[in-house]
């Protein structure tokens, strides 16, 4: 195994795009990703990864990657689509990881997309749907937004929060995303937006949760030994980890309120990285729900079991805080294009650890963590960036 | 998608399955489950034990009552369940120690905890024979 670095990142525009098919919308973040660096142009690319979650229900078009190969002019020699619903991102950026590590390939493009608003809401909504298990979840009425409800009504039980400290999560991504030009939602909310919007899940209402989005990202590696022949600051990629637990159904999962999956999968990318949690300067984690960024601050290690809701009192993962989380505005501001949201969170920790994130920037980030999930919190992605010295 | 799936949610809920006796056995009123030979009852029922790969040929009757171990009240959904809003959802822990998700019929939510006494009621759903949790 070599080292990988990150010499490219690019993000389209995120929300309703309904000015560009698929193709484009993957060339768009494509080509800002090739800009980022100095002088790699698409014919570079040995290896393609697509990530992507549905593009079959969403835009009747299956085979993103072949598509994404005739967009773009290239002829890869490692390339798949890679499809881990929510997680997709993050698996295809693992795989890319690899790709470059094994020494099978001199360059890796990841490109996530998702364009979700084509059709209408129930319509996406019941498509979400089909990541549970049909027979035992989904025939019952289990949407997305009710197995985290679920989660949430044992962390209350076990731990305690309140709906206000979940309203808070909201509130911070939203004041984060304001500042986020791709952003989906540029406009701050209030604990009372959250309170008093529509319930979706008991205790979870519509501000808890990330929207239906439009949005693709695009991310570029290659070997650390020729990072700076590409990129002036390289980003090292210095940890990786990956978990699944054997469990499809959120009844199934040894815990719905230590996630298994997170836990194990931190732990690789720590061990990998030789780092602790405590190391981290910022995290960029999957928000799809308040409640999953709250077990997300403790499942990465960034404080104890059920300390969570002291995190968001304390304002600790605000920007300038201990530990910021999601600067970017995470799924729930930024939005949450289902393959791209992996891939874009490793483009903003790139964006943050060189500095160039304007008004969220967290200052003197020099090491970062990003975290992305699937299922009922079953599957879990997890990498460590470092700026290369 | 076959006839007799017109109006389901869902294409593929039909039970085309070697665990098929579970709906059958649903048909005549009985909640039932695999048992592994080495490692106990499963659930959701599988051919195949998931701890060790042993197929399972024994179908175990469950008491069906239990505990609320989660729950939440469902307030949005795709068309099809848009007529039953808001439905009550719920994982119940069965006594035999398996954890069950199902909606909630006859039931207040606010009155709900996390351990309110539950049983298994057998009832059709979309047409189905299916189950939900209702008060024990």
């Amino acid at each position: 195994m070599r080292p990988v670095a990150i010499v490219g990142v690019g993000l389209t525009q995120w929300g309703k795009r309904n000015d560009v098919s698929l193709g484009e919308l993957i060339v768009e973040s494509a080509m800002h990703a090739f800009k980022d660096t100095k002088g790699l142009t698409p014919k570079d690319i040995e290896a393609l990864y697509v990530a992507n979650a549905q593009s079959e229900r969403f835009t009747e078009q299956a085979h993103p990657a072949n598509l994404t190969a005739e967009f773009l002019g290239i002829s890869p020699k490692i390339t798949s689509r890679v499809e881990m619903a929510c997680a997709s991102g993050g698996a295809a950026v693992r795989n890319a990881f690899f790709a470059i590590a094994s020494g099978q390939a001199e360059s890796a493009l990841i490109c996530g997309v998702e364009k979700m608003c084509n059709v209408p809401s129930p319509e996406a909504m019941r498509n979400l749907c089909l990541v549970e298990d049909l027979t035992w979840e989904s025939f019952h009425g289990m949407i997305p937004p009710a197995g985290f409800a679920l989660i949430a009504s044992r962390y209350m039980h076990e731990y305690g929060v309140t709906q206000e400290q979940l309203a808070k999560i909201a509130v911070k991504n939203h004041k984060n995303g304001s500042k986020n030009p791709i952003a989906q939602f540029r406009k701050e909310i209030t604990i009372e937006t959250v309170l008093e919007s529509r319930m979706i899940a008991h205790p979870l209402n519509l501000f808890d949760c990330s929207p239906i989005s439009d949005g693709s990202a695009a991310v570029i590696l290659v070997p650390a030994k020729d990072a700076r022949k590409y990129n002036d600051t390289p980003i090292d990629v210095i940890g990786s980890g990956q978990f699944m637990e054997p469990a499809f159904s959120c009844s199934n999962m040894q815990s719905l309120t230590t996630w298994r999956a997170l836990v194990n999968a931190a732990k690789n990318a720590y061990s990998m990285a030789k780092l602790t949690p405590k190391d981290m300067d910022l995290a960029e984690t999957h928000d799809c729900f308040t409640i999953a960024e709250l077990i997300e601050y403790e499942d990465l290690g960034l404080c104890k079991k059920g300390e969570g809701p002291q995190l968001v009192d304390n304002g600790d993962v605000e920007i300038g805080g201990r530990i910021p989380v999601n600067p970017s505005g995470g799924l729930k501001s930024k939005g949450h294009p289902v393959g791209a949201t992996g891939v874009a969170q490793i483009a903003e920790v790139t964006e943050q650890l060189r500095g160039e994130c304007g008004p969220r920037q967290v200052d003197g980030a020099t090491t970062g963590i990003t975290q992305n999930l699937s299922g009922f919190a079953t599957h879990h992605v997890v990498h460590i960036l470092r700026r290369q010295n | 998608m076959n006839e007799h799936l017109a109006g389901l949610p869902y294409s593929l809920v039909y039970p085309e399955s070697k665990v098929k006796p579970f709906w059958d056995n649903l048909a005549q009123n009985k909640f039932t489950t695999t048992k592994c030979p080495k490692c106990g009852l499963l659930w959701p029922p599988k051919a195949n034990c998931p701890n060790c790969g042993e197929e399972t040929s024994e179908w175990i009757e469950l008491k069906g009552t239990g505990e609320i171990y989660a729950k939440t009240q469902v307030g949005a959904s795709p068309p099809a369940f848009k007529a039953m809003l808001p439905f009550i959802l719920v994982v119940g822990k069965l006594d035999e120690g398996i954890l069950v998700a199902a909606r909630m019929e006859k039931a207040n939510f606010e009155d709900l905890k996390i351990g309110t006494p539950i049983k298994i009621e057998i009832k059709k759903s979309f047409g189905l024979d299916s189950y939900i949790f209702v008060p024990a």
